[in-house]
């Protein structure tokens, strides 16, 4: 893509350097023209000089012959002039007018005219004469005047040997620096190409950068407009390379990104593009493709394995996944931006329906992507409009029935699209960091909920609050907590902390001086969805974790194969001396089979649905739920 | 320019007088102005020491008072040369010593007195121009005569040197021969 720049640049650059030779040359020409035309007049009027002079001379010397009538000598006066190269021809004349004596070099016709004359003598300029007029005087008076005519053939030749020169010399000017201005534009040239490169590549990777990549696209569009052809592309980013790079090191995560780049130039065609867009964001733009569609996911397909395969660097391996979502033209967009747009929901999906995969782009993508906009834009202003508000349920001790606490669960009612699942719209929050805020609301509405229903007479419960990893990484996560825990008044054991399995595994150093203060503070800890990601029991040891909540997809497959691994996960548990509470409770025989095997808790629509503050009330103030006996 | 003009209207006049042999004494009379014209050039080209000038500011021409030549040359009186006014002197048996003279016009009827006076006006400032072939040749500075019906003249440098009068190189020039 970019071999059509410097070949136009340099035709470019020459057009200039042509341009600059003619403005260069005019000028010398137009300064040379005027150094002639004053050299011209300079010598004209040196030579008008030079014969006034002479003709001075002759008119004093001759003021003797003249008065003395003398021919003869007149003639010898005139005749001195012979040396003079100029000089044509001469003659003396009495005042009346009457000629004393002739002279005319050889050659050339005598004096016949009589010059006009005038009292200061006089001087007359034509194309091929100079003619000099002068008065012969004696005591005084004028008694006659001298008449001399000069040729110009040496005035000119001179002018011409000069003008040569002076041509000449600019001419040889103008080729120098001709010569120079050359030398100069390739240097130029070539620093401009080089500048060109720096920027439209990436130092890194020496792919070309995103500005190349918008270029290369928008010429890839443009030639495929004219032969009608279609121009696919692959945007891809690597799903866990952040991780990488913080863990190792910036070096070792250029060195990756080296390595990615000869994976994706290798496992691509020859007439494809591969960029570096961003961070660990490569862009493949496919010019000319047949079989669109298969071309786009052949390659896409081969690139998302070839990244999978593990990265050698030194004796460390790293596994790398990456994402990838295509879109092609003209079909998808008709134009880069969409075009573009359409390769990102691609990849998006992509991610969204478990890394290390490929998606083309659909229409539903787009009406997906535009949903999900629609939600976070709702979600920003959820919290202003009082949108969202908190559903709680309960805990429920499988022993005695008594309810020990209640989970709080966000329930967000937009005016238009009415009630949202929390499973769309909190991996939105997630996403857009919306979830920091409405996560510290959720906080502090439980707090003051379960605070209020104490106040008005409810045995003291739990409260459990989800935390989302981007509340983790907050640094005034503590601070907050303190301040709404003052603020409620409640005290800290009767708050619980849900925070995923995944999200503490994720940075185990840092997550576990968090947890250890958050423990110290009295605060609950439990682990959600025990049993879905690592699941180390070794991890489970070094975590300061009060409860395991296990899973709702492993108390779905009760009663049945499930049960081994929950006994297991028990019995594990209480060895560590944490408690177990399961989840998704909805079966009298899940109910049973957890009381058998010794659960300590348990939540789910078996004992009561989320509900409302208001709604609940009654069934705490009860502070039980039925449990029927096990026999 | 209407003093000058005598002479290019005598040289006319002369051609003229040259197709009429029968006017002789016309011709004499034209031929003295003539004579007359070149002595004044002559004083023109001629520098005099400056001791020549004590006491007044004229040059004096002197001419035998019973010379042919003072008709004529009494037009010359009140010219001026050379910032200096022209006096024309007639002589009276040759007092040379009683009066200033800077010209001596001499010709045929001084030939017996020029022995004398060649003596009387050696190493003086005193230019001497001959009509006659005789004194031309005895001492004369400057001699007319007549060739080919045209009048041309003689130079004596070497005794207009010892007279410290000085000739203009341009009459010099013009002289048949310069001695």
């Amino acid at each position: 893509m970019s071999e059509k720049q410097p070949i136009d640049w340099l035709q470019r650059g020459h057009n200039k350097a042509v341009n600059n030779l003619v403005i260069a040359g005019s000028a010398l020409v137009v300064s040379s023209v005027l150094l002639i035309l004053f050299l011209s007049l300079m010598m004209r009027s040196e030579l008008i000089d030079d014969c006034i002079v002479q003709t001075n001379m002759v008119a004093s010397n001759s003021n003797a012959a003249l008065l003395f009538d003398d021919e003869k000598t007149g003639q010898e006066i005139l005749s001195s002039l012979a040396t003079s190269p100029s000089f044509k021809s001469g003659a003396i004349y009495y005042i009346s007018g009457e000629v004393l004596a002739r002279y005319s070099q050889d050659g050339n016709a005598p004096l016949e005219t009589l010059p006009n004359r005038s009292a200061s003598g006089n001087h007359t300029f034509s194309a091929r004469h100079l003619e000099v007029t002068r008065e012969i005087s004696s005591n005084e008076k004028a008694i006659g005047f001298v008449a001399l005519q000069f040729g110009l053939t040496q005035f000119y030749h001179r002018l011409a040997g000069y003008s040569a020169l002076i041509l000449g010399v600019a001419l040889g000017a103008l080729l120098i620096v001709q010569l120079f201005l050359s030398r100069m534009k390739i240097t130029v040239n070539r620093a401009e190409l080089h500048l060109d490169y720096l920027a439209h590549s990436d130092p890194v990777t020496s792919l070309p950068n995103r500005r190349a990549f918008n270029r290369g696209l928008e010429d890839a569009l443009s030639a495929a407009a004219h032969t009608g052809g279609e121009v696919g592309l692959i945007m891809m980013d690597l799903d866990n390379f952040k991780v990488v790079n913080d863990t190792m090191g910036h070096q070792y995560g250029d060195e990756i990104l080296r390595l990615v780049a000869q994976r994706l130039i290798t496992s691509s065609r020859s007439n494809d593009i591969v960029c570096r867009t961003g961070g660990d964001e490569f862009v493949i733009i496919m010019r000319e493709i047949n079989e669109s569609i298969v071309d786009l996911d052949t390659i896409a397909k081969r690139i998302v394995n070839v990244l999978s395969d593990p990265f050698h660097l030194g004796e460390h391996e790293f596994f790398l996944t990456a994402s990838a979502g295509s879109s092609l033209y003209p079909i998808d967009a008709a134009d880069s931006e969409t075009l573009i747009r359409k390769a990102d929901t691609a990849m998006y999906s992509a991610k969204q329906s478990g890394k290390n995969t490929f998606a083309k782009f659909t229409p539903e993508m787009d009406t997906s992507a535009q949903r999900r906009m629609v939600l976070e834009g709702g979600l920003r202003k959820s919290l202003i409009n009082q949108e969202l508000m908190l559903h709680y349920q309960p805990q429920v001790a499988l022993n005695s029935g008594k309810i020990v606490g209640v989970e709080a669960l966000l329930r967000w009612y937009h005016p238009e699209l009415g009630s949202v699942s929390p499973t769309e719209f909190i991996p939105v929050a997630e996403e857009s960091g919306l979830i920091v805020d409405i996560g510290q609301w959720v906080l502090q509405t439980a707090c003051l909920q379960m605070a209020d229903w104490i106040t008005n007479g409810i045995a003291p419960i739990r409260v459990a609050v989800n935390l989302s990893i981007r509340q983790l990484k907050e640094q005034r996560l503590m601070q907050n907590i303190h301040s709404i825990l003052d603020l409620s008044g409640l005290p800290p054991s009767l708050l619980e902390l849900e925070i995923t399995e995944g999200i503490m595994m994720e940075n185990v150093q840092e997550n576990i001086v968090l947890l250890k203060n958050i423990r110290e503070a009295g605060i609950i800890l439990s682990i959600d969805d025990f049993g879905t990601g690592y699941s180390s029991l070794s991890y489970l040891k070094r975590f300061p974790v009060d409860l395991l909540k296990i899973d709702r997809s492993f108390i779905s497959d009760l009663p049945g194969e499930g049960k081994a691994f929950i006994t297991a996960i028990i019995a594990m548990a209480h060895s560590l001396g944490l408690s177990v509470i399961a989840e998704g409770v909805e079966t009298d025989a899940q109910m049973r089979f957890l009381k058998e095997v010794g659960c300590d808790m348990a939540q789910g629509y078996y004992f009561a649905r989320p509900k409302s503050p208001s709604q609940l009330l009654d069934m705490l103030r009860e502070g039980y739920i039925e449990i029927p006996p096990l026999f | 320019m209407s003093r000058l003009n005598p002479i290019s209207f005598w040289r006319k006049m002369l051609v003229a007088f040259a197709f009429m042999p029968g006017l002789l004494v016309a011709q004499q009379v034209h031929e003295n102005a003539l004579k007359t014209a070149f002595v004044y050039n002559f004083v023109m080209f001629t520098e005099w020491p400056q001791e020549a000038f004590k006491g007044s500011n004229s040059i004096n021409i002197c001419v035998n008072a019973i010379n042919d030549m003072q008709q004529a040359m009494l037009t010359l009186d009140g010219k001026s040369a050379g910032g200096r006014h022209i006096k024309v002197r007639q002589l009276r048996n040759f007092d040379i010593k009683q009066t200033q003279c800077h010209v001596l016009y001499l010709d045929s009827i001084d030939r017996k007195k020029w022995p004398t006076l060649k003596k009387l006006v050696a190493r003086t400032a005193i230019l001497t121009i001959s009509d006659e072939d005789g004194i031309g040749q005895d001492g004369a500075m400057i001699a007319l005569s007549l060739q080919d019906n045209k009048i041309v003249f003689d130079i004596n440098q070497t005794v207009a040197r010892e007279s410290q009068l000085t000739f203009s190189s341009k009459l010099l020039r013009l002289a048949r021969t310069v001695k």
